[in-house]
Formats: structure tokens, C-alpha cells, sequence
């Protein structure tokens, strides 16, 4: 048995807004291990994010949260925002996606990613000085005495999102939580990307990728989850789910992917605010029965788990 | 159909320190009736420069473009805008297209309106035409662009380049920030338009295995430059860069290219764009480089031949 991490039991997320209540995030049940690297895939408007943002505990105000998140043995859902300050960005850190708006433009690069050393491992100036070099310099960023005092925009793009992990990591967090590295960059980017999140993990580091990038979740995770209107419909390993995916939309979604021919899901995406009854797929799955009227059961086949009545 | 020549752009920015960068240098085109052609290329290769010269919404420094025989560059501006209905542009950004204040149903009626189309039954026949076209449903029209999704939008955004019958669609990474199953979607809707309106495709994007489902032929841009084409790049690849993109695209070589790192070029080099990231250079790789005729391929490197 690997040591568990991170374990979230019967999370549910939502949202009142004016048009009704957003139905974010429904019984999201998962754990994370100790050096390993998780992904939750699914399309945008699925609830990933915020699924994301209930474990780092930074939910918008009027967010309604339930269920039960452990991290490490302690159950950060249930901590005090004080405690809750020591947890996040020494524990576990968020990478966020765009680093305009996660770095601060008036600070200088280098007093960012010393920050959290301060904070939470309690290491004086010179200290963190020291180790934000060696991060900059572990991170191609060179070179570390010019870099460290230059601000946002005498950064490249590259360098920014290096300089972002050097700033989730400074605390050597155990988890690191992406929400959507790689939207909207090219391939050579994107190798980038891999090649740094591989290097951070090899250090022995779990992460949770949140992406709706297929084939980055395939070159980089170890288990795969599968996100869709809310729910986490499907968690395999990485070689097992693309050897054959169980669930319906799990099948629909590798279809889509150029590779395998581009075929569309047919119907429209299903509204956050009224859910589709029981299965919540059912009005665009192929296979449905009247059985799909009615909530499908989580299965669990050989540590596979899949939210379907086929495999009931 | 469509030919571009020798085309060149160059930005200058600053007005007493002028910096002038060049986007695009020396390319040439050609799309046949009906084909789908490819443009791949990182960031920053002078892509969407490129598909804004050939719809005509920057003229190139220097080089022509042709369109059916016509000379577009320096027409005069009545005259261009009967052409200009004929190559559309659908942009990455639904958003740069779609006026936020209005409803779809009007943007989709603004090309019309400004060809002098004037008649309002014949507009509102036209634009439900289109709407099924896109396979939108007759209420999405009086909606406003924030109520619709990404891939709704860029429906609408299709169907207001369809609107004055192109002949030539530029998609500039028009499905590049979709999701897989909404950009399937998008791509099979073209290739169907494409198939029941005998229309032409340049298909502008970073994704190389959407390029490769889609196109007919491939070009593949560096610094401006086109430095391979043919029809089985992806399967042959022969440019070093070429090879460089699979390996990427496929996460095959997992380590960190810091271009800063690498330095700049000296100035004045006039040798092979690609010299300062290149693995197999040599010597002879500083020589301005041509594109060279391999078995059907097109190749800017001289070790290809």
C-alpha cells in the first residue's frame, strides 16, 4: 500500500448565482498518493477548477462547500483560515495558469519566490536569498543575481512560467495542485512544461494537473480521472485507461482527440444550473437504458473506479 | 487560386530608437481550389502575420498577393472589396469579431448589410440559412455573445465569414483554445462546408496532429520563413526543425530548450534562420540557405538533398 497523501471524500460544490444554483462540483471522491503525479481531465465548464480551488480552500465567498478533504492525515477542510494559511504554499502549493495575474507586477521576481520560504520555513533574508539563487539557477533562469532583481516584464514568457514553479516550490510543498498549464501554448512550450513538472517530481513531489489537454495527462500523470459535468465519472491508471477507457464519455472524449480521427460527442454540453437526471451523460450517451434515469453507482472493477450502470 | 510571392512584412516600433522586427520574410503560397492547406509553427513565427497579409488586412512590405490572376496589392479600395467577401478570416478569438453590445443575429447581418444587401427579408432569410449551416438553433440569434459558449460563438463567427459566399477561409488557431470535443466538432463542421461549398482552407495552428487530420498539404514556418512543405511532412519530416516540433508534440525528449540561453544571433548573419537551435549544424549551415526540391517536399536545409 503506497502512502496516501491527499484523500477528498464526498466533496460537493456550489454556487448560487442569479440564474440559479451552479451544481460546480457533486460527490468528488479521490486520493492521491505520495509521489505521484494525478490528473483530472475534462472540458472546460466541468467543475475541474473549482474542485482545484475547494482542496487549496479558496473558493469564491458565496461558494457552498461540503464533504471531507485530508491532507497528510489532517483535515484541512475542516482547519481554521489562520491554520489554514500555514497549510497552503508550504504543504501544498498551486501553480495557477497565467502568471500576470498570480505574480505581483509591482515586486521584484526574486522577494516573490523567497516569500514563502519566510513564511513557512521561517529562514532569515540572507537565507532565502540564497535559495531563491539556487532555484532560479536549478530553473535555467540565468543569471540568478540579475534575475532575481528584475521584475515581471523584463521576463520572458518562458521564464515567467518557470519562475512560477520556482515560487509553488519554494517551500518543497508535498502536493502542487496546476490548474491548466499548458492552455494556449505551443508544443515547444508545452515540452518545456513537461520536461520542469517531471524534474520537480522526480524530487519527489505529488502533483494534481488539472487539464483538458489530453495528451499532456498521457505523457506526464500516473492515474487519470475523468471530470464531466461535475462529477468524476471514471479513475484509472494512465496505461489502462488509454488502453481502454470503460466509461461512455470517457470512449467519446479520446475519440475527439486528433489523433484518433477527431469524431465529435454529439448533443450539447449539459447546463451546470439543471442538471440532466441520473446519469448525468445519459442524454448524450449512446448505450443509455431506463435505467440511466436513475443516479448510477460508483463501481469499483481491479482499483478502477467508474460512475456507469453498465458495469453495475 | 490564391497565390502569395516573395511576401515580407517587417514591424517597427519606438518612435526615436525605431526596433524593426521582421515577421515574415520571403514566402510563397499557393492554394488551389478546394484544398486545405496547413500552416504550423511556434509562436511568434509570423503566422498570423502572414494569413493578415492574405486577407489583405496589412499590406505586405514588399511581395504580391494574387487572387484568381488579380493583383490585390495596391487596388484601390472600391475595387478590393469585391474581393475582399471572397477571402474570410476567422480569427483565434471569437470576441476581436463579435460587436458584445449587439445581438449574433446582427453581427452575422453586418457583412451583408455592408455589401448592400438592404432588403430585410432577404437578411433575415440569409442569416437563418447560415444559422442552420452552423448548426445553430433559431433562438441562439437574439442572444448576446456573453450568453453563448466558446464553441457557439465561434459558430457565429463562422457563419458570419460564410455570409458573403468566400471562396477562401484563412482559420488563424481558429480551434486552438477549445476544448477536444468542441473543437472535433468545429473541424468536421468545416470540412463539411468545405465539401458542400467546394470552398479553400488555410488552416493556421500549433497543434500539429490537428494539421495533420486536416490539411491536404503543410507548410511549417520558422522565423518567418517557410522551412519545409509537401504532403507527408509529418511522416518524412526532413528539416531539423520539423523534427524538433514531432519530438515535442510527442514528449519525446524531455528536457528544458531555454532559447536565452543559446544567444543571439551576430548581426548581419545571413545564414539558416535556424543556425542558433539547430543540433546537426556545420559550418556550411551559415550560407544563406534556399528551399530545395526533395522528391516532392520542399526543404530549407542543404543536408536534405
Amino acid at each position: 500500500m503506497p502512502d496516501l497523501l491527499l484523500k477528498v471524500s464526498g466533496v460537493s460544490v456550489t454556487i448560487p448565482t442569479g440564474q440559479g444554483t451552479v451544481h460546480a462540483v457533486d460527490d468528488a471522491t479521490f486520493s492521491i498518493n505520495k509521489h505521484e503525479i494525478f490528473s483530472l481531465i475534462g472540458e472546460s465548464g466541468s467543475g475541474k477548477s473549482i474542485l482545484g480551488q475547494a482542496i487549496m480552500r479558496l473558493l469564491p465567498p458565496n461558494a457552498v462547500f461540503s464533504g471531507k478533504v485530508e491532507l497528510d492525515g489532517t483535515e484541512i477542510s475542516a482547519l481554521s483560515e489562520k491554520e489554514m494559511q500555514k497549510v497552503r504554499g508550504k504543504t501544498v502549493a498551486s501553480i495557477a495558469q497565467n502568471p500576470y495575474l498570480a505574480m505581483n507586477p509591482g515586486i521584484r521576481v526574486g522577494t516573490q519566490i523567497a516569500e514563502p520560504m519566510q513564511a513557512h520555513l521561517g529562514m532569515s533574508k540572507e537565507d532565502a536569498k540564497a535559495r531563491t539563487f539556487r532555484a532560479l539557477k536549478y530553473f535555467d533562469i540565468i543569471p540568478p543575481e540579475v534575475r532575481e532583481r528584475e521584475y515581471l516584464f523584463q521576463y520572458s514568457g518562458g521564464m515567467l512560467q518557470r519562475a512560477m514553479v520556482a515560487m509553488g516550490t519554494a517551500a518543497d510543498p508535498e502536493l502542487i495542485i496546476a490548474d491548466e498549464p499548458t492552455k494556449g501554448i505551443d508544443v515547444l512550450k508545452k515540452r518545456n512544461i513537461a520536461a520542469i513538472f517531471q524534474k520537480v517530481a522526480s524530487n519527489g513531489c505529488a502533483f494534481l494537473l488539472i487539464t483538458h489537454d489530453v495528451g499532456f495527462a498521457r505523457a506526464m500523470s500516473d492515474r487519470i480521472a475523468v471530470n464531466y459535468c461535475g462529477q468524476i465519472i471514471e479513475i484509472a491508471g494512465k496505461d489502462a485507461f488509454f488502453k481502454g477507457p470503460l466509461h461512455p464519455y470517457s470512449k467519446a472524449l479520446l475519440d475527439a482527440v486528433p489523433e484518433r480521427g477527431m469524431h465529435p460527442i454529439p448533443g450539447p454540453s449539459p447546463s451546470m444550473i439543471e442538471v440532466p437526471e441520473g446519469c448525468r451523460f445519459h442524454p448524450r450517451c449512446p448505450h443509455k437504458t431506463d435505467r440511466c434515469l436513475k443516479n448510477p453507482p460508483v463501481v469499483d472493477i481491479n482499483g478502477r473506479c467508474v460512475r456507469c450502470w453498465m458495469y453495475a | 487560386m490564391l497565390k502569395a510571392e516573395n511576401l515580407h512584412y517587417v514591424y517597427t516600433s519606438g518612435l526615436i530608437k525605431t526596433v524593426k522586427k521582421t515577421a515574415v520574410c520571403g514566402v510563397d503560397l499557393e492554394v488551389c481550389s478546394g484544398e486545405t492547406v496547413a500552416i504550423v509553427g511556434e509562436s511568434g513565427c509570423g503566422k498570423s502575420t502572414l494569413a493578415k497579409m492574405l486577407v489583405q488586412q496589412l499590406a505586405p512590405v514588399s511581395g504580391e498577393v494574387f487572387f484568381d490572376g488579380t493583383k490585390l496589392a495596391g487596388m484601390s479600395w472600391k475595387n478590393l472589396r469585391k474581393f475582399m467577401g471572397k477571402i474570410q478570416l476567422i480569427p483565434q478569438n471569437p470576441d476581436d469579431v463579435v460587436d458584445p453590445r449587439w445581438t449574433v443575429e446582427r453581427s452575422v447581418a453586418e457583412p451583408l448589410v455592408i455589401c448592400g444587401v438592404f432588403s430585410k427579408e432577404k437578411i433575415s432569410a440569409n442569416v437563418d440559412a447560415l444559422f442552420a449551416e452552423v448548426g445553430l438553433s433559431a433562438e441562439h440569434k437574439t442572444r448576446y455573445p456573453h450568453e453563448l459558449s466558446g464553441g457557439e460563438l465561434q459558430r457565429v463567427v463562422i457563419a458570419r465569414a460564410l455570409a458573403l459566399e468566400p471562396e477562401l477561409l484563412v482559420c488563424d488557431e481558429a480551434t486552438s483554445m477549445l476544448d477536444v470535443s468542441v473543437q472535433a466538432f468545429i473541424v468536421t463542421m468545416l470540412k463539411e462546408i468545405q465539401k458542400r461549398r467546394g470552398l479553400s482552407l488555410v488552416f493556421i495552428t500549433h497543434d500539429l496532429e490537428a494539421a495533420k487530420a486536416v490539411s491536404d498539404r503543410v507548410l511549417v514556418m520558422y522565423a518567418g520563413e517557410i522551412v519545409e512543405e509537401g504532403k507527408d511532412v509529418f511522416d518524412r519530416p526532413l528539416h531539423p526543425y520539423t523534427r524538433a516540433l514531432l519530438d515535442a508534440a510527442r514528449y519525446m525528449s524531455l528536457e528544458v530548450v531555454v532559447p536565452e540561453e543559446v544567444g543571439e544571433l551576430p548581426n548581419g548573419f545571413s545564414g539558416c534562420s535556424y543556425y542558433r537551435l539547430c543540433r546537426e549544424k556545420t559550418d556550411a549551415c551559415k550560407k544563406p540557405q534556399k528551399l530545395w526540391d526533395v522528391s516532392g517536399k520542399l526543404v530549407r536545409c542543404w543536408k536534405s538533398k
